[in-house]
């Protein structure tokens, strides 16, 4: 392009001299004989002439390096349909049910039609819980892809163990995190390491990780940690601990429930009748003094909820005691144990249990416990996680069978706990429960692909005015039955 | 060549192109299930389908698959309505549930009006010699046309007093003072005109956004240089109006195109066609206010020769569909006057083929001289698409670009979402893309990949 011509046009031909002699000879040649009817038009129809010379007779770039190849893929592509799928799920942002996509495809060892691998990536980009299987889908070229775009470099980054010196918070949180899982002891040597210039705040984060594949290796490390200044540490170690059965924490709560809690035998009638007999019960002594040693073992003085002082600490004493403590002891079976509470406390005592039941799981005391719960009481949600799996479906039913009208409430915590849902407990929910709160559950997404059917059936027999809700389940059902259909054929 | 298939087999995605917006494609995704039917049946010709709505009586929804044409019983003034989108998309996952084998009466009334509407059409076709006022057209053109040429001159003074100052001071120009240009070009019916002085102005406007950063030197230049050349190409428009009783007569053809005079379509009966495989290669959907604008690319496998077909709808009127992305149609184009890429079928269609073998330009130097060829034919050519063939596209620090198997290569401008579309299907090996040539730098529009050629526009709008 003429340098002249652009700098008349830059500056105005009101201020700039007729000079473009640097024109090709072509272009001078054809306006040799026409000079043009005003500076104006003269310099337009140059620009004009010069631009098409230029452009018809331009050359291609040369020089620039072919890209590198991608490694072939491992995995056989997913079908036109399933691809589609995807694409419609992403459309309309059903990420619940794109995870599930993800996840089947991973588990059928598929990978997504290359074209579409930039929108799975930006996916997993957004959410970091979809990055396992997305990675596994995007297979060897969305690897290879991944170089070319900064955002999308998540999974490329090695987890870099000298981050923990160096990193930010959740850099090292990362790091403990990903060393926690392969190498559970070094991890556990990585927070001693630092611990002496850690804040408190930091020193109670790095404790909680330890939660992760917790064993009795770890003892020791928190027992130490219960001396630690700052209560926030303390009461992270003890709550680790309280999950260790065997530790030394919880050899302690024993000793200091054993005098709280008495059984007075059963006193048999006598042959005459002259008296009747009584039934074994509990005799609830509460604890006189708050014992300043307690602190260390992350007990509270003051209580938390609207408690008696002492009735607060008999609570939290008996939350960190083992449930198999007292069947063992004791030599009777739950549902005896929980008979002879006295009722005036054994609302609270049933509450300390089942928090001691989130710690430690008895599979002896679920149904007991759920059956002896207070009232219309809300069971508390740590609760849940810890039923073992075949017991879920019986569990159900003693559920329903206490609070129906609460139905919601403890679907919900279920289906936050337990989700994805085996075959058993699926069923065992159909049904146990009404269709209103089916259709008010987000129990289609967690249902097993086995029981979606008999859900449709349910739904369908809602009558008309409740029926808007179950309108829109039912098409949600549709979906990841069409989902699954495309990966098990 | 491929068996010629009666019926195109097709898509989720080519479905969901028919709707008339997304919240119609979003409900027909909806509707496109099993429960929501009562009644489903389909023949070779037609799919139909009763859907309960809202109303007391089921909608009768219907589709003619020869075009496809869409009737549906429903008060929505969209078209196609979600109900018939969503009996389409329903048609290609539960195929087997269209079990009704014989036409109801609704269909097949309207499948016959369809048919004499159709025959009517054609008849009305055939008297293309019917009784027309010669004179009184020609008249009513040789009038436009002075207006036009009296439009040119004010032109030309206009964009010659825009470079006295200099284009430096362009950057400040308000909206108005091109929409008042372009305006005046409207009037003197030269709507083609008013539309390059608007692009003239989004220029500008984007150089008033670029002057912060303009002294770093590069971006300021760069829209002077785009503001130049658009304005150089204006006053060529106007030097050669100045010249036309000189002009031949295709040239003047050219002229008419660029000022937006429709051409009869009388007067394209009487040009040649050319027969060819065409295959459609590319298509973009824009949107001017109401107005959608369709640009569908074809290339002659046998001519290499590129032809552009628009179409225009207003509203929410559908789109000419006529042609699909990724087939091809064994027929006759007429290319519109003045060296036009611009073309139309001539009749109809006939059948179309999937497209397997993508016929295209192998080498970048093979696409600049048909660039080339077209721009001395028509020196206003605004761009030019082309498919091209074995192409390795590649990131480097400054940019995109297209590579060929010779180590050629120009710069490509495309928004992301686009760019690493083809770098995944690419991986790095050479792929078939279509792109649209305007002179300086290649805009893809579709990729040829597992098979079928797909739109990139649409890959993206998706991602939102």
């Amino acid at each position: 392009m003429s340098d002249s011509l652009f700098k008349t046009a830059l500056l105005g031909t009101s201020q700039s001299q007729r000079e473009w002699t640097d024109l090709p000879q072509e272009i001078l040649a054809l306006f040799a004989e026409s000079p043009g009817a005003s500076p104006e038009a003269a310099l337009l129809d140059r620009y004009a002439a010069n631009l098409l010379f230029t452009r018809s007779g331009q050359r291609p770039q040369t020089g620039l390096p072919r890209p590198s190849e991608a490694p072939k893929d491992m995995n056989p592509e997913c079908t036109l349909t399933a691809a589609s799928l995807f694409l419609d799920l992403l459309d309309a942002h059903r990420h619940e049910l794109l995870l599930e996509w993800l996840e089947l495809a991973e588990k059928g060892g598929l990978r997504l039609p290359a074209r579409l691998l930039p929108q799975l990536l930006d996916l997993a980009k957004r959410q970091p819980a979809f990055r396992k299987a997305a990675l596994a889908v995007a297979d060897a070229r969305g690897q290879w892809l991944m170089q070319f775009n900064p955002n999308w470099q998540f999974a490329t980054t090695q987890v870099d163990e000298g981050l923990w010196q160096t990193g930010t918070k959740d850099e090292r949180a990362a790091v403990l995190r990903h060393v926690r899982s392969t190498n559970p002891e070094k991890a556990r040597s990585l927070i001693q390491e630092t611990w002496a210039t850690d804040p408190a705040e930091d020193r109670s984060r790095w404790v909680e990780f330890l939660g992760q594949e917790l064993s009795t290796d770890d003892e020791p490390f928190l027992e130490t940690c219960l001396d630690d200044r700052s209560a926030r540490v303390r009461e992270a170690a003890a709550d680790r601990l309280a999950k260790l059965p065997a530790s030394r924490l919880v050899l302690r709560m024993i000793e200091r429930a054993e005098p709280l809690l008495r059984l007075v035998p059963p006193i048999p009638a006598n042959l005459l009748k002259l008296k009747k007999g009584t039934a074994a019960r509990f005799e609830v002594t509460l604890p006189d003094t708050f014992d300043k040693t307690w602190l260390r073992d992350g007990l509270k003085e003051k209580p938390s909820e609207r408690l008696g002082a002492k009735q607060w600490h008999l609570y939290q004493i008996l939350s960190y005691v083992p449930l198999a403590h007292w069947t063992t002891t004791l030599k009777i079976n739950p549902e005896a144990i929980l008979a002879a509470l006295p009722e005036d406390f054994s609302g609270l005592i049933i509450r300390a249990f089942v928090n001691s039941y989130a710690n430690v799981p008895e599979s002896t005391w679920t149904l007991s416990l759920i059956e002896h719960f207070p009232g219309k009481a809300e069971i508390s949600a740590d609760f849940y996680p810890a039923i073992p799996v075949e017991q879920r479906p019986s569990a159900i039913k003693v559920l329903a069978k206490r609070a129906d009208e609460q139905s919601g409430y403890w679907l919900s915590h279920i289906l936050n706990a337990w989700k994805p849902l085996d075959p058993q407990t699926s069923l065992a929910i159909l049904s146990a429960v009404t269709a209103e709160t089916l259709a008010t559950s987000s129990f289609w997404q967690a249902a097993h692909p086995t029981s979606l059917e008999l859900l449709e059936q349910r739904l369908e027999s809602l009558p008309e005015a409740r029926h808007y809700r179950a309108e829109q389940v039912l098409s949600d059902i549709a979906l990841r039955r069409r989902i699954e259909l495309e990966f098990t054929q | 060549m491929n068996p010629p298939i009666m019926m195109h087999q097709w898509s989720s995605a080519e479905i969901l192109q028919f709707a008339p917006d997304p919240a119609t494609a979003r409900s027909g995704q909806d509707l496109a299930q099993r429960r929501k039917w009562a009644r489903l049946g389909a023949d070779e010709q037609a799919l139909w389908g009763e859907c309960q709505g809202s109303g007391a009586k089921p909608y009768q929804v219907q589709i003619d698959l020869s075009e496809p044409a869409f009737k549906c019983s429903c008060p929505s003034r969209k078209f196609p309505c979600k109900h018939g989108v969503g009996l389409f998309l329903l048609s290609l996952t539960a195929a087997a549930e269209f079990t009704e084998p014989i036409r109801p009466g609704f269909v097949q009334e309207w499948l016959e009006s369809r048919k004499t509407r159709a025959e009517k059409t054609e008849a009305k076709a055939a008297k293309v010699e019917k009784p027309r006022d010669e004179s009184a057209a020609t008249k009513r053109k040789t009038d436009r046309l002075a207006r036009i040429r009296a439009g040119m001159a004010d032109l030309t003074a206009w964009t010659e007093d825009l470079v006295k100052p200099g284009i430096a001071t362009m950057a400040g120009k308000s909206y108005e003072f091109f929409d008042g240009q372009a305006r005046r070009m409207v009037d003197a019916q030269a709507p083609g005109l008013a539309r390059l002085i608007r692009e003239l102005g989004d220029v500008a406007a984007s150089g008033s956004r670029e002057s912060g950063r303009s002294a770093t030197g590069g971006p300021a230049r760069l829209w002077h240089a785009r503001f130049l050349e658009r304005l150089a190409i204006i006053h060529l428009i106007c030097s050669a109006t100045a010249n036309w009783d000189t002009l031949l007569p295709d040239d003047r053809a050219a002229l008419e195109a660029v000022f937006g005079v429709p051409v009869p379509s009388q007067d394209l009966g009487q040009l040649p066609s050319v027969r060819d495989l065409w295959q459609v290669v590319g298509r973009e959907v824009e949107f001017e206010d109401r107005l959608k604008v369709q640009r569908t690319w074809l290339f002659g496998q046998q001519t290499h020769r590129t032809a552009l077909i628009l179409d225009f709808a207003h509203g929410t009127s559908a789109l000419d569909a006529s042609l699909s992305l990724g087939l091809q149609y064994d027929t006759e184009l007429v290319f519109y006057p003045g060296h036009s890429l611009r073309a139309a079928v001539r009749g109809t269609t006939g059948d179309p083929q999937r497209i397997t073998e993508p016929s295209g330009l192998e080498l970048i130097t093979d696409l600049l001289n048909a660039y080339s060829r077209q721009l001395q034919a028509c020196p206003w050519l605004e761009t030019l698409a082309i498919p091209l063939l074995g192409i390795i596209p590649t990131v480097d620090p400054h940019g995109y670009a297209f590579l060929d198997r010779c180590g050629e290569s120009l710069p490509v401008v495309a928004r992301d979402g686009a760019i690493y579309t083809l770098l995944a299907i690419s991986g790095g090996q050479p792929i078939n893309v279509t792109a649209e040539f305007d002179g300086t730098s290649l805009h893809p529009l579709a990729a040829f990949a597992g098979g079928i050629w797909s739109p990139l526009t649409s890959l993206e709008t998706r991602e939102r």
